[in-house]
């Protein structure tokens, strides 16, 4: 049996990546939001995934206002359904 | 949301509950549906009027390219505000996206070059959007959308039955049926 990805066992972190995989990209807003996290909190658990490379973190400007978009990367979504498949092994499903 | 460590199960009860949190949201995917009923209904009752009631015959027919043109700079100018103000996109609504744009440039491709080619509007209009209608319905798994492109693919079998100006009044009927009310049915769809 894999050892579980350190990465994602956390639940904000496993979190993210649960919404980021369903969607093609999300704000940070919606992030903190959806996951009713706090902007710090969340800021440090998304870098940590992409200093994996699980996610790109993107910043532009829309008009006058700052939007950091997030999506997962081809490597996030490996890791995720690895991740997945291993806590079903783990719990013999 | 915590940060500490959590159990197996834990972890997949989280993930489940993620999952489902971001689900699809039908409505959103009204709006086209809605506009473009109510534009290519209406314009094929104003084209029936005026083919009928009004002396400009077969200029009447410019009415489609007129109303065309200016539906399709309404809805690029609509998208592209809807999409500043998006806080997220799923990948269904990128897929739907693209597939509109391409069988939208189709339509725009076949005006251009429909003087230099034998192809009726009547056949190939109705079969594009049909395609497109059914392929939006199956992925969203909204049944009165593949009903409705149904249809629409089925208009240029059946409209032989019908002669002359009265194919406005049918395609207005088909555009009702196959856009207007599964559009209306998909704002109300509470999953």
């Amino acid at each position: 049996m894999k050892p579980l990805d350190p990465l994602l066992t956390t639940p904000l972190r496993l979190g993210a990546m649960s919404l980021l995989i369903k969607l093609k990209s999300a704000s940070f807003v919606y992030l903190k939001e959806q996951l009713n996290a706090t902007q710090g909190n969340l800021s440090v658990q998304l870098n940590k995934l992409k200093d994996a490379d699980y996610i790109r973190i993107e910043k532009r400007f829309e008009g006058n206002y700052p939007l950091t978009e997030v999506k997962i990367t081809p490597t996030g979504v490996q890791a995720f359904e690895a991740h997945v498949h291993n806590l079903k092994d783990y719990l013999h499903l | 949301m915590k940060t500490e460590q959590t159990t197996a199960q834990e972890q997949l009860n989280l993930i489940e509950q993620t999952i489902a949190q971001a689900k699809e949201n039908l409505s959103n995917h009204s709006f086209g549906f809605i506009f473009w009923g109510w534009l290519v209904s209406l314009t094929a009752l104003v084209n029936y009027v005026l083919l009928i009631f009004s002396p400009l015959g077969n200029s009447s027919y410019l009415i489609w390219p007129i109303t065309s043109i200016l539906g399709i700079v309404f809805i690029v100018g609509y998208y592209k505000k809807a999409e500043k103000k998006e806080s997220h996109r799923t990948h269904l609504e990128y897929f739907l996206s693209r597939m509109w744009i391409v069988i939208g440039l189709v339509l725009v491709l076949f005006s251009v070059l429909s003087p230099f080619i034998d192809l009726n509007p009547w056949f190939f209009f109705p079969l594009v959007a049909g395609i497109g209608t059914i392929v939006s319905g199956v992925v969203l798994k909204f049944n009165p959308l593949i009903f409705g492109g149904m249809v629409l693919i089925g208009f240029p079998f059946y409209s032989v039955l019908v002669n002359g100006s009265s194919l406005l009044l049918l395609y207005a009927a088909v555009i009702i049926v196959s856009y207007l009310v599964p559009g209306y049915a998909l704002k109300r769809y509470r999953a």
